[in-house]
């Protein structure tokens, strides 16, 4: 029974991940593919695209959440930048991406707003701000969707260091609050987000539906032109993707061992020298007011493109440079819903299944290995491998297993998909959880006569509750925010908003585009509301009670 | 009444001694007191007899109540009771709700378990307090709280893993009184775990020291 849970859970979520990671190489064993791939004229400046776009929005998302995380902690808001922060970690890339379009395009909220009184533009300009050619939009698109995640993960590690006292014990050897902040905390937080800056790397060099978006167009990024041939109807060109995608792989390997291999070749070495040289000055070039507000400033962004969403969505003929629709008609909404129906339907099934069953299963594995802090760690590498592999590089050959399966443009297919990146976030939330309560409950529980399954249900579930509500608004919002996973398994049958989205964005349908990203936004955070009522209104007298 | 007995215990962890042989026959209402630094498996030791050792241990040696071998039970049908340093008050539950999840072995049936807890709780000093959240009582108060869950469980015997570590000066006398007059009034055998002298000396038992992996008394 024990070994049931964790035989089900490698099962449902590394299984697929590996037996598509081998469907993938072996579709890309192929001489001639290779050569092709190789010979594509662009591949260098596709690559370099990808490279420059993910470590750029990578290293400022990082600094700019370190600068937000310090000036909030500082400032005794820790807890109000969470909140600030949640919102936009909830709001999928796609509708992120749409949003600034919306605001960032010559066309866009911010040029209206100038014109013609500042600017003299009385029609849009022919500028590229969005889909330029040096990618700077995806990098800022990148940018505002990573910073709210980096954000939370270093407030995660900030309530597992005793940063009180490490702050204490600097400013009374007479440093100041910043420096005594990047020496003393700082690091520790970093270390324990390396797993999830990996992944923001990985993610930022490979991602499709961003660059989609914000990206650069001829040529784009390597992602977009392995998408490309993937979705091709010429098969002939299909290996040719199964080696894109494997080069993919290999990129993103590259890139991260050379960022890891720079930041402890260089930056340690700097660092260290700075943080024993005993200078203590009273600031900081980094306390300056620019670096203390540019965390403000980015999820501000994050804010303006929802903002613009849902001004897009209700308006309809909008000429330039009215700031404001010249009709506000919910009548496009109405219509609006009738066309969403299905994919929001598909939406809020597979994101809430899938979230119950990963905390299902991830509650099962994580009460055996509660006391086993060895296995946990190894499980969670285990489940993490998805967040840290480009997806194409499994995506691809976990399509062929699902035609085997008869699962692919299946519901099931879809729910199977969005679980293998679903569990690593229940996993994180819950495993932690349940490893926390200190043990003693069980035992007293226990030897007050209560069985196991009743020790379970009436002592340790109760704890949990808020814990898996956190679990389920973290799940479905990462189910929402899907796009890949849905694409190859929905196969074009299934889709859902996020797919609907990126399919109106491509159209020009920039009201419908808009609608879908709406809607993206606004079904996590419905979930996020109603899952911290449900929190709040429980065990609302207990103080003691796990928070 | 009943006899705890401990045979030939031993602790082993990945293949070196932590503990043992321990042999001792503790008599009704008697105090076996084991003291010895942190790190030398004091609380692995507690954890063995009530059956709640990780598999990482292997164990030899037999716990007995009363002659019966307790080896193959469960932890919930081996009449042990336990206090920890923390008193691990369920915190989603009332005072009374904790109280009654000790009473659910002791048979007292549904209608009658309200006043039974009523009466229970007054006779620690608690009335009233039923209702209450467990966070919003005083040091003293909780461990009078765990105290009463525990016993009101019947045990047969009582494991006491440093329980009155985490009081503050002023109430650990008084509850480490009230804990002992009610071990010896109720005539449990205990086995008490502990680095505090005075314990020891209110104890008035027998007295094992650890002095670290693999020693002996």
């Amino acid at each position: 029974m024990k070994r049931a849970s964790v035989v089900l859970l490698l099962l449902i979520g590394v299984m697929p991940v590996v037996a598509g990671f081998i469907g993938t190489v072996m579709g890309a064993v192929s001489v001639p593919a290779w050569r092709e791939l190789l010979a594509e004229p662009g591949l260098l400046h596709a690559s370099l695209l990808s490279i420059g776009t993910g470590v750029a929005s990578t290293l400022l998302a990082l600094a700019v959440a370190h600068m937000a995380v310090a000036t909030a902690f500082l400032q005794q808001r820790a807890a109000t930048l969470r909140l600030a922060a949640l919102p936009a970690l909830a709001t999928p890339h796609v509708a992120i991406a749409i949003g600034l379009v919306l605001l960032l395009a010559p066309s866009g909220l911010l040029l209206r707003a100038v014109s013609p009184w500042a600017t003299g533009y009385e029609q849009a300009p022919d500028w590229a701000t969005v889909q330029d050619p040096f990618g700077l939009a995806l990098t800022l698109g990148l940018i505002v969707k990573e910073v709210p995640f980096l954000i939370l993960v270093l407030l995660g590690g900030l309530s597992q260091v005793p940063a009180d006292r490490l702050m204490i014990q600097g400013r009374v050897l007479g440093y100041g609050a910043f420096k005594t902040w990047f020496v003393a905390v700082a690091p520790l937080l970093h270390r324990q987000s390396r797993l999830a800056t990996v992944a923001v790397l990985v993610f930022g060099v490979t991602n499709v539906e961003m660059a989609l978006v914000l990206g650069p167009t001829t040529p784009p990024t390597l992602s977009l032109l392995v998408w490309r041939w993937f979705t091709d109807t010429d098969l002939a060109i299909r290996s040719q993707a199964y080696a894109g995608a494997l080069l993919m792989l290999l990129i993103s390997a590259l890139v991260v061992a050379l960022l890891a291999g720079a930041a402890h070749a260089v930056l340690s070495p700097r660092w260290r020298a700075w943080a024993t040289n005993g200078h203590r000055a009273p600031s900081l070039r980094l306390d300056g007011l620019a670096s203390r507000n540019v965390g403000r400033v980015v999820l501000g962004l994050g804010g303006a493109a929802t903002v613009a969403l849902l001004i897009r969505s209700v308006g309809g003929a909008w000429r330039f440079p009215a700031v404001w629709p010249a009709r506000l008609s919910i009548a496009a909404w109405t219509q609006g819903l009738q066309d969403m129906r299905a994919a929001v339907a598909a939406s809020i099934t597979v994101g809430l299944v899938a979230a119950v069953i990963a905390i299902g299963i991830v509650l099962a594995v994580a009460e055996v290995l509660h006391d086993r802090p060895l296995a946990r760690r190894r499980f969670a590498m285990l489940l993490f491998i998805p967040l840290v592999l480009p997806q194409m590089a499994f995506l691809f050959g976990l399509q062929t297993v699902l035609i085997r399966l008869g699962m692919d443009g299946q519901w099931t297919g879809v729910l199977w998909s969005h679980l293998l990146f679903v569990l690593p976030y229940a996993w994180v939330v819950l495993a932690e959880a349940r490893a926390q309560l200190p043990p003693g409950y069980r035992i007293v529980a226990r030897t007050l006569g209560a069985g196991p399954l009743t020790t379970w249900v009436n002592i340790l579930l109760p704890q949990l509750l808020r814990s898996i509500l956190v679990a389920a608004g973290l799940c479905f919002a990462v189910s929402m925010a899907l796009y890949l996973p849905t694409q190859f398994a929905g196969g074009g049958r299934i889709v859902t908003v996020t797919t609907e989205a990126a399919v109106a964005m491509s159209s020009g349908d920039l009201r419908s585009a808009a609608s879908y990203g709406v809607m993206q936004a606004l079904l996590p955070l419905v979930v996020f509301a109603v899952t911290a009522w449900i929190s709040r209104a429980l065990f609302a007298d207990r103080k003691g009670m796990p928070a | 009444m009943s006899t705890l007995t401990l045979k030939g215990i031993s602790l082993q962890v990945a293949g070196k001694t932590l503990l043992g042989p321990v042999d001792a026959e503790i008599l009704p209402g008697q105090i076996l007191s084991i003291v010895g630094r942190s790190g030398t498996g004091k609380s692995s030791m507690l954890a063995f007899l009530c059956g709640v050792l990780p598999a990482a241990f292997s164990t030899s040696g037999r716990v007995l109540i009363d002659g019966e071998d307790l080896s193959a039970l469960p932890p919930e049908r081996r009449g042990f009771g336990i206090l920890f340093q923390d008193d691990l008050l369920f915190p989603h539950l009332s005072v009374a709700g904790n109280v009654a999840f000790g009473l659910r072995r002791a048979g007292v049936p549904g209608a009658g378990r309200g006043p039974a807890i009523e009466t229970a709780l007054a006779s620690f000093g608690l009335a009233g307090f039923g209702p209450s959240d467990p966070a919003t009582l005083s040091g003293g108060e909780r461990a009078r709280v765990s105290l009463l869950r525990t016993l009101l469980s019947e045990p047969k015997a009582l494991l006491l893993d440093e329980p009155f570590a985490h009081l503050d000066d002023e109430t650990r006398g008084s509850i480490r009184t009230l804990v002992f007059d009610e071990i010896r009034r109720r005539q449990l055998p205990t086995v008490l775990v502990t680095h505090d002298a005075e314990d020891v000396v209110a104890a008035q038992g027998q007295v094992i020291r650890l002095d670290g992996p693999g020693a002996l008394p």
